[in-house]
């Protein structure tokens, strides 16, 4: 069967109410967190909170491509914007200044990442399409880490250290030719020489 | 020419001189061949400690890697004092602040001999938590960086960090370990944890389609007590 075909008899199966709905609210999730993000990158009065919110703003930002794809597929359409709820909670948040407003953020930020779990939950147990559950079983272990970071207090692990762009010391290719003609030259010239000096005169 | 060689008193003096010669050029190359460690780069890295020439940049001129979000305003870097040169082996290397980058990977200080200091994660004075610092192996445009030769610090070698509140604090390197770059384990960031110092490099193969090095050399360094 073509792949195509398979997308196209996907996309014409109707989703099932709790399948629908869970993709609408995932998504509203998904930039809620990012609108988040990108207010702890913009105010936050710590690198540790900046840095928390870059981490949400990477990682919805790569949720939230896999759920549009899987949305597409099946013809749903997405709302653009977070909820009314979710934006006027941000603003209460963004309203205020340093130490405050880290404090306020992080709260925030918890609450929004339990309810996004339990919401994920729901759709494991309760879906019925493979494809949207399986959006739900991916995005599951990447809010718990965020709500770990949240809950201790710890800074997010980069996704990366690119620390060297020259290629000079790269090891794997091996040592290069020089070794080999040393060696091989050595040889020969051992050889050639041990010969000359067996031989009687 | 063997002919030669056997039967004038010079020609043997040469075969003399040539056996010596083919065993010292085989005993080179197969002493290469045997310790790769020694070879690696080593003919290719740009003059050694070149850096020790540039003038010291001070750590307040701004860092010329452009992140993609506009500056914050002033920071609060961390309730204890921020690190700001790193001595290790003879050399003084001057530490920048750098946070996340949008792809989320660590920024790093574009300069090579600039080392880069997680300033999310924990403080030279904190009382628990890795401090991490970053720096280059090499670049494209300058060659060798300030870790070039990170990979050849022994245990037991002592690192020490200078902070702004004009504190040295003094560590001795434990462990030295090779990771592949997806597998850099997450507690080397935390600021929870043993109070320790990594110092990040890159290692192992290169990809020269723009992937870089595949692999993390992370020296990892206890507080000296002593």
């Amino acid at each position: 069967m073509l792949a195509g075909t398979t997308a196209y008899a996907q996309g014409q199966q109707e989703l099932s109410e709790q399948d629908q709905a869970f993709l609408v609210a995932a998504h509203q999730n998904n930039l809620a967190e990012i609108a988040s993000g990108e207010a702890a990158v913009d105010q936050a009065s710590t690198e540790l909170v900046r840095a928390q919110g870059q981490i949400l703003i990477t990682d919805h930002t790569m949720l939230d491509e896999s759920l549009r794809q899987v949305a597409d597929a099946h013809g749903v359409q997405l709302p653009a914007e977070p909820t009314a709820e979710q934006q006027a909670q941000l603003a209460d948040v963004t309203a205020q200044q340093g130490a405050a407003f880290d404090q306020a953020w992080t709260q925030l930020q918890i609450a929004a990442h339990q309810a996004a779990l339990t919401l994920g939950e729901q759709e494991i147990q309760q879906g019925t399409a493979a494809d949207v559950i399986a959006l739900a079983e991916e995005a599951g272990p990447v809010i718990q880490k965020h709500l770990t970071m949240l809950q201790s207090g710890d800074a997010p692990a980069p996704h990366g250290v690119h620390a060297g762009m020259g290629g000079h010391a790269a090891s794997a290719d091996g040592v290069g030719m020089l070794p080999w003609v040393l060696a091989g030259c050595g040889l020969v010239v051992l050889a050639v020489s041990g010969a000359a000096l067996r031989r009687r005169a | 020419m063997i002919r030669w060689l056997t039967g004038s008193g010079v020609g043997r003096a040469v075969a003399c001189a040539g056996v010596a010669a083919g065993i010292a050029m085989l005993a080179a190359g197969v002493t290469q061949l045997a310790s790769p460690a020694d070879s690696r780069g080593g003919e290719r890295i740009v003059a050694e400690r070149s850096n020790t020439d540039m003038p010291v940049r001070s750590p307040s001129t701004p860092s010329t890697a452009v992140p993609a979000h506009p500056p914050a305003p002033a920071a609060q870097v961390t309730a204890a004092a921020a690190p700001t040169v790193l001595t290790m082996a003879g050399q003084d290397i001057p530490l920048e602040p750098v946070s996340m980058l949008p792809d989320g990977s660590m920024e790093l200080p574009a300069p090579p001999h600039v080392g880069g200091w997680w300033a999310p994660g924990a403080a030279p004075g904190d009382p628990a938590g890795t401090v991490v610092v970053a720096g280059h192996v090499d670049t494209a445009e300058h060659g060798a960086g300030i870790f070039a030769h990170l990979a050849g610090l022994p245990v037991g070698e002592p690192i020490s960090v200078a902070t702004t509140d004009g504190q040295v604090h003094r560590y001795i390197v434990s462990d030295l370990i090779h990771v592949h770059k997806d597998d850099l384990p997450a507690d080397v960031f935390s600021r929870a944890g043993p109070r320790r110092l990594a110092v990040i490099t890159c290692t192992g193969p290169f990809d020269d389609d723009g992937g870089g090095y595949s692999q993390n050399l992370v020296v990892l360094a206890r507080p000296d007590t002593g």
